[in-house]
């Protein structure tokens, strides 16, 4: 961590940026353990929307103000949406309460914090390749746009396809279970 | 030395990343309901993509920006088949426990 | 670089994604004879990829490469798949019903268009794994590769054991991708690059600059191993495997015990090709080495106390993907077979393959009370009521075993003859008594196909292709396993690349322009 904060990230935002960041970090953080401990369904949506929210400003503090139009458009728009629709769909009470054994949070929380300690020493003893290294266009500004979407269709061509065909695989499959299920779902 | 509370470094970010991917694991393992199962693994993808674009303005290039663009797509897509499947499964057994469907034998 | 060099590489890949979507077209007609041919345009297209292939090898000058190596592989292994396929039973008899007007006609009800088409399109995700040079093509390449496979185990029978099957392992990939998604944010975080080959010469930068590679670059491996692990079935990431092989339809099992697992394969081959040459942090050494006793030992342990032969064989292909993560340790090698752990691999995918695709092969040709033969008691005796079966089942359980006729036993020479080139006798010593271990439900399998009194109550699936298919893949085992040189050494060339792909090949005296070019 020490080594880390000797590169400073660029800061358009001045002094209020650091406090943007931690309200920011709150949020996301506060939030994300509110969807592991919530006992509320419904209740967790909100909170997975307070994240993605959350995230999104992350983006914009970033300066990848398109990435933060998509992730609030996308990701809380549609994905969110759709997530609410699973929970009414298969919920006689959306409200219904859920509890979980004292020892599966006690297995989750030991295997989180495993991970959690392999990724700080991760983080700690690295001296990160210095920004100087950079070859892409700096980010910021209208001209991401145009850079992701030069490198969508150049560098990251044959990905990008396999995205279609990925989306293609998913559509033809979803409304195949639901048909097959409609037709005989209790049979 | 620079005050890490009062300037913003790399590390802010990737340890907010570090937070959301690990509460992801956590509630993952912990929870034993499909829909909020899922809902962690899209915290996990978050974590991911804040680390990501962290990294991408770090390093001064559009990589980690145009990687977030495929992760989210692709979340969007598990998002469509989870539904699928949870629709699919809960008109079978009414229930979307995950204790309820017999034990995870070894 | 422009766009038709980019996917003059593809064309296999396409071949097979205009099948699938000639498949599912074809898969919506009413008549139920037109209906049928998605099976065959499902080979077709398999065939014209295999020749795509090929020709791409000749023009390079008849060597292969990992990449054409896996997607003849691919190609090939997946014609026998394609056969055991081809009749699955529910469909075979919705069929008929909706034939005779016993069912309305319903597309939806129909799976043949569809599951043809998700059959393709998770080979094409295999060998585009092959084809990856970059990060996010590779995530994509596995993505591809698993998401048809969920809907495949949901929807391969009308029980709600596939269908909770389908549930658990679609919930446990989604979290392995979220793992391994983390890995490649850290490896793209440590090096500023997703490209394979800039990848490698960042890492190469940073040991001439260190004398290491840096931590993070090494964590960042280490969590796309084990997110991957999720693929191959290996130790933390096994549970689900038993329990999805068994509620998953024969056919369905079978694909998934060898195409997830060899894009698995192919992508921890990648992974480590990022590592320069000659070059494994202790931690990655130690990982693999804890992995692969680990998840042999649990495979084999827990194969042991299965009444089920389909838990059985999943259990078994768990011990399996143990031993071929010893061949992982032994990655970067000499030339020749017996140092080279990526040609072992390579080598014994095949032979794996061949060998698990034949048992499940034969569980598909029978059944017992309407459903598909999967218990000791639905086998024993087979070999007075079928006794080719019989034969074909004692051949794929001795290859996996790895007696000396075999092509198993080649394989295993191989991958362990790596090992102990690399020094890691302790490791190859565990996998023999692993071996030994096996052994004895492999036998019992055997046994009571021969020696079990039968029930009469197992009787063969309707069709000709399982039974063929079983055949097929028997027979080429045992071939193989006699006269397997050819593929030997072609496995060897196609492991002789370094870093497993000839485009991505980067030592350090070669200006890193040049690699650039190439992709």
């Amino acid at each position: 961590m020490l080594l880390l904060a000797d590169q400073t990230v660029v800061e358009p935002f001045g002094a209020v940026k650091p406090l943007l960041f931690y309200a920011l970090a709150a949020v996301i953080v506060l939030s994300a353990w509110g969807i592991v401990l919530s006992q509320n369904i419904v209740r967790m949506a909100v909170y997975l929307l307070l994240t993605l929210a959350g995230v999104a400003g992350f983006y914009f503090m970033l300066h990848a103000e398109f990435l933060a139009a998509v992730q609030l458009i996308v990701y809380a728009g549609g994905t969110l949406i759709l997530i609410v629709f699973g929970v009414m769909l298969t919920s006689k009470n959306p409200f219904m309460q859920l509890k979980t054994a004292l020892w599966e949070r006690f297995v989750g929380v030991l295997i989180g914090l495993v991970i959690f300690g392999l990724l700080l020493f991760g983080l700690v003893h690295t001296a990160l390749p210095t920004g100087a290294a950079a070859t892409g266009e700096s980010g910021g500004g209208h001209y991401q746009v145009a850079a992701i979407g030069r490198a969508l269709l150049s560098d990251y061509l044959v990905p990008f396809e396999v995205a279609a065909v990925l989306l293609l695989v998913v559509m033809i499959g979803a409304a195949f279970m639901a048909r097959r299920s409609a037709k005989q779902g209790n049979g | 030395m620079t005050d890490p509370l009062h300037s913003l470094t790399l590390a802010h970010y990737l340890f907010t990343g570090a937070v959301l991917f690990v509460l992801g694991v956590i509630g993952f393992i912990s929870r034993r309901n499909l829909i909020i199962m899922f809902l962690c693994t899209e915290m996990m993808f978050q974590g991911v993509a804040v680390t990501l674009v962290a990294f991408s303005r770090y390093h001064q290039n559009d990589t980690g920006q145009t990687f977030v663009i495929f992760l989210l797509t692709i979340a969007a897509a598990e998002a469509a088949l989870a539904l699928g499947l949870v629709v699919l499964l809960f008109r079978r057994r009414r229930t979307l426990d995950a204790q309820a469907w017999g034990e995870m034998k070894g | 670089m422009n766009m038709a060099e980019k996917i003059a590489g593809v064309w296999p890949e396409i071949a097979l994604l205009l099948g699938a979507a000639l498949c599912l077209l074809v898969g919506l007609a009413r008549s139920v004879a037109i209906r049928r041919f998605t099976g065959w345009i499902a080979a077709a297209s398999l065939l014209v990829a295999g020749w795509i292939v090929a020709a791409q090898v000749c023009n390079a000058g008849g060597v292969i490469g990992l990449t054409p190596y896996i997607k003849l592989a691919v190609v090939a292994v997946g014609l026998i798949l394609l056969m055991v396929a081809a009749a699955v039973p529910v469909q075979l008899k919705m069929t008929r019903d909706i034939e005779a007007g016993r069912e309305p006609f319903e597309p939806g009800l129909v799976i043949r268009g569809e599951f043809f088409a998700f059959f393709l399109f998770s080979l094409t995700g295999v060998m585009l794994t092959a084809d990856a040079s970059d990060l996010v093509w590779l995530f994509l390449a596995l993505e591809l590769t698993s998401l048809p496979t969920y809907v495949m185990v949901a929807t391969s029978r009308d029980r709600v054991e596939a269908q909770e099957s389908g549930v658990k392992y679609f919930f446990l990939g989604a979290m392995a991708a979220a793992v391994f998604l983390y890995g490649f944010a850290l490896i793209y975080g440590a090096t500023g690059q997703t490209s394979f080959s800039l990848i490698v010469d960042a890492a190469n930068q940073q040991i001439a600059a260190q004398g290491r590679i840096s931590p993070l670059l090494t964590t960042g491996i280490v969590l796309s191993l084990l997110g991957v692990a999720f693929k191959i079935a290996a130790v933390p990431m096994h549970f689900y495997a038993a329990d999805v092989y068994q509620g998953a339809t024969t056919a369905v099992t079978a694909f998934l015990a060898f195409v997830p697992k060899t894009a698995g394969f192919v992508a921890l081959i990648a992974l480590l090709g990022l590592l320069p040459d000659g070059y494994v942090p202790p931690a990655i050494t130690w990982l693999l080495w804890i992995m692969a006793a680990l998840t042999m030992t649990v495979g084999n342990v827990l194969g042991l106390m299965q009444s089920n032969v389909k838990r059985v064989l999943a259990y078994s292909s768990i011990a399996h993907s143990g031993y071929m993560l010893v061949g992982l340790l032994a990655l970067h090698g000499s030339g020749d077979a017996l140092g080279n752990g990526t040609a072992a691999i390579l080598f014994y995918l095949v032979a794996y393959g061949l060998a698990t695709i034949g048992a499940f092969a034969v569980l598909g040709s029978l059944q017992a009370r309407g459903e598909e033969a999967e218990t000791f008691d639905d086998i024993s005796g087979l070999v007075r009521t079928h006794p080719v079966l019989a034969g074909v089942m004692l051949l794929s359980v001795l290859s996996l075993l790895g007696l000396p006729p075999m092509i198993g036993f080649l394989g295993k020479i191989y991958l362990f003859g790596s090992a102990i080139q690399h020094g890691f006798v302790g490791l190859v010593v565990i996998a023999v008594l692993n071996s030994a271990v096996s052994a004895v439900y492999y036998l019992r399998i055997a046994s009571a196909c021969f020696f079990g009194d039968s029930e009469g109550h197992t009787v063969s699936t309707p069709g000709i292709s399982r039974p063929l298919a079983a055949g097929i893949a028997a027979v080429a085992a045992l071939i193989l396993g006699f006269a397997g040189g050819r593929l030997v050494s072609t496995a060897r060339d196609a492991g002789g690349f370094p870093t497993g792909r000839n485009d991505v090949v980067t030592t350090p005296s070669q200006p890193p322009a040049a690699t650039t070019a190439s992709r």
